[in-house]
């Protein structure tokens, strides 16, 4: 076990390396999803927005229109001052900023005239405030054109504005249909897995690749099969520590939500298998890379771009189709899919058992075509060399 | 030139940034640009009992047919179907309206908005009915030319596009990439780091000279790269990036000088490994782009909110800030902060850079 050995005595040098991608990915990674949780949640529930109205106008209309939206969100009057809306927005003390024209009320009885809106860059929160116009306006319309008078108009939405619809939540996940909260952070485990994993293991797979070690190794009597299987066992207790430390952190973090999870074991496997797939891609890199700052640039490439196109930064709902079919080809997709549907039934049937399994067969299948490309390719250069 | 001749390391730092802009604009060319919906939303519907409420509202649900599509079935059918995951949702009707869903997703929110637009559509029917009955036909006429009576502009007057702000992002991490660039230089100036530092150091050569010129070809490498990254996203991508390309691309010119002054800063440190130094530069590089928004867009105006401190000094989020400020904020003064901070930035760390490589002695052993 001398290549073993020598693998393990590399990853001891460069382990407060390994630590720093650790801390800095677990943290980017907590961050993601204290972020995208704050924005799920504003997706799906309505938020009160700080909205500024600059009312050119100061008709009926208008304070009707503030009145109705201040039911839902918190208003606050502006001057029309340009300076001071960039400086609000800039700042965030705003979110949204509508400007009502002067002489609303009249063209917008005769014309049907819009009102224009400005939002904090990024925010998808605005829709609702949107929507809240879209509603108090055409609502307008019908009752000023069924003879209502513009106040009797006004006075009728503002009291339907306060009723809600009637949502109830079947629930087949046992848990109201609210996802546990350690998913939330399983979900963004393919950019911690393959960022850190691929970053760390390279280090240890870049120093075997110096000429002369190179040398020493293919002079040596032990043949490359058992060569590449020591140093893949060696990677391999990196990426089970690895492992061991996320799961410990999310428990810590999430330590209920986990126990009452009765999807948990499956939920491990996929983290497992996708375990497997960055260690697998890490092994590719490593064997094509030359250096750390080509590493670097791929692990960032594959990292974040698997993130963006498998539904792990942006919802799989709201991508097209053909972005999907482009997705289906990747393992994060079917890591993602099978969390979609471990959260979403409490107990699975035949027919979701078969969907988990496919999702977890295509990771493993993913995962050995890749350590068997980078054994070809590591093959292929010690013969060139 | 060498910086050129090396071929995989030129490449990867130009493939890199493309890709992923490219990857970004598949995720987001749904989410952004097309209003319509690519598959209609399966729900089903339960009559509880026939009467004129669950007529009406079968009439709506038909209507809805580019959004929805229906089944109207039995209630254990409609759940058993909800179940196993063929529809999103169960409206119910008949005893009043209601909406069931397993959970909150895209799909089931746009339910949720529907049942509330046909609400409050009903409560107004009823009501002018109740008091105007001669107008109810102008009102339900009026009612199907529902439209958006809203208009979205910049500060400045232009169109927004929520995606480009991620595309900024871009452009800001990849400008801070330069570091990578830019660590070579100390590295071939210090003759503990490597053999052409070695040679270098026994040259007359004036070290602030030596570190100009290191300077110089690095940035002028990386800035082309970021240039390519710009003219990929404008003319291939065609991303709305407005008419301010010449101040676009000066910003791009001072992030790039800060991403290489980082890199000759952190190469500068003589004790750290060069594996420890892209460390160090992986992590400041990729902390500074996450809080600018690189995977959450919303990350930086998080940031606003609890730390504005940070906006001010991260470097990405200048850069990011700066881009904002030509598109949406229609605002040069602001503009003019996150360029002069950058410049204060890139010659800081040049001058720390500069303090830690000059006059070196090495004994002789």
């Amino acid at each position: 076990m001398t290549v073993f050995r020598g693998y393990m005595k590399m990853i001891k040098r460069n382990l407060p390396i390994m630590v720093l991608y650790f801390t800095v990915f677990i943290c980017v990674s907590i961050g993601i999803q204290i972020a995208t949780g704050e924005e799920g949640t504003a997706s799906f529930e309505e938020k009160r927005l700080k909205i500024g109205v600059v009312d050119k106008d100061g008709g009926e209309l208008a304070k009707g229109l503030a009145e109705y939206l201040g039911q839902a969100h918190q208003i606050t009057l502006l001057t029309d001052d340009k300076g001071l809306i960039q400086e609000k927005l800039f700042y965030r003390t705003l979110d949204y900023v509508i400007t009502i024209p002067k002489g609303f009320d009249e063209e917008f009885l005769m014309d049907g005239n819009t009102i224009k809106t400005t939002k904090v860059p990024g925010s998808y929160s605005a829709i609702y405030a949107e929507q809240r116009i879209d509603t108090f306006l055409n609502a307008m319309q019908v009752y000023v054109g069924a003879d209502y008078s513009l106040t009797e108009a006004v006075e009728l939405v503002i009291d339907q504005g306060k009723v809600e619809p009637k949502v109830e939540i079947f629930d087949i996940n046992g848990n109201q249909g609210e996802i546990p909260l350690y998913v939330y952070m399983v979900k963004y485990y393919p950019y911690l897995f393959i960022s850190a994993i691929c970053c760390s293991i390279s280090l240890v797979m870049l120093v075997f690749k110096n000429k002369e070690i190179k040398r020493r190794m293919q002079s040596a009597p032990v043949s490359i099969v058992r060569q590449n299987v020591e140093g893949i066992l060696a990677l391999a207790i990196v990426g089970v520590v690895f492992l061991m430390l996320v799961l410990l952190v999310t428990f810590l973090l999430y330590s209920k939500s986990m126990r009452d999870d009765p999807n948990l074991k499956y939920q491990i496997i996929n983290i497992v298998l996708l375990l497997l797939v960055s260690f697998s891609i890490a092994f590719l890199i490593g064997t094509i890379a030359k250096n750390s700052q080509v590493v670097n640039n791929i692990v960032n490439g594959v990292s974040l771009g698997m993130c963006f196109l498998c539904g792990v930064f942006v919802p799989l709902d709201v991508m097209g189709d053909n972005v999907k079919k482009i997705s289906q080809f990747l393992p994060v997709y079917w890591y993602e899919q099978n969390i979609e549907i471990l959260v979403k039934y409490n107990h699975l049937t035949e027919v979701l058992q078969r969907q988990l399994c496919k999702g977890y067969g295509i990771q493993l299948f993913f995962a050995v075509a890749c350590i068997g490309v980078g054994l070809v390719i590591g093959k292929y250069k010690a013969q060139e060399s | 030139m060498q910086l050129v001749r090396d071929k995989e390391d030129m490449f990867w730092a130009i493939m890199f940034p493309i890709l992923l802009a490219t990857f970004m604009y598949l995720a987001f060319g749904q989410l952004f640009s097309s209003e319509k919906l690519e598959k209609l939303i399966p729900v089903a519907v339960v009559v509880e009992s026939e009467n004129a409420e669950s007529e009406n509202f079968q009439l709506f649900a038909n209507e809805m047919s580019d959004i929805l599509s229906v089944e109207y079935v039995e209630e254990s059918e409609a759940l058993k179907l909800l179940e196993e995951g063929k529809i999103d949702g169960v409206f119910y009707t008949g005893n009043g309206h209601r909406l069931m869903v397993v959970g909150s997703n895209w799909n089931t929110n746009i339910l949720q908005a529907v049942l509330d637009s046909y609400t409050r559509n009903e409560a107004m029917i009823r009501e002018i009915a109740q008091s105007h009955p001669e107008r109810v036909e102008t009102a339900i006429q009026n009612l199907s030319e529902y439209k958006s009576m809203t208009e979205e502009v910049t500060v400045g007057g232009g169109s927004l596009d929520t995606s480009l702000s991620y595309f900024f992002a871009v452009l800001g991490m990849a400008c801070m990439f330069g570091c990578f660039i830019g660590m070579r230089c100390p590295i071939d100036i210090q003759a503990n780091l490597s053999a052409l530092g070695a040679r270098r150091s026994v040259t007359p050569t004036h070290r602030l000279k030596l570190v100009i010129a290191d300077l110089t070809a690095a940035l002028t490498v990386h800035f082309f790269n970021v240039l390519i990254l710009l003219a990929y996203m404008k003319y291939i991508l065609k991303i709305e990036f407005g008419d301010n390309l010449g101040y676009m691309t000066l910003l791009c010119l001072v992030g790039s000088m800060v991403g290489v002054a980082l890199g000759m800063f952190v190469g500068s440190i003589g004790k750290i490994s060069e594996n420890g130094k892209i460390a160090i530069m992986i992590t400041v590089s990729l902390t500074s782009s996450f809080l600018s928004g690189l995977m959450v867009h919303s990350m930086k105006s998080m940031v606003e909110e609890h730390a504005p401190i940070i906006n001010r000094v991260n470097p990405a989020a200048l850069i990011v800030d700066g881009f904002y400020c030509l598109n949406v904020y229609d605002d040069m003064r602001r503009y003019w902060i996150s360029f002069v901070t950058l410049v204060v930035m890139a010659v800081l760390l040049l001058g720390g850079s500069f303090v830690m490589v000059r006059r070196e002695r090495y004994d002789s052993i």
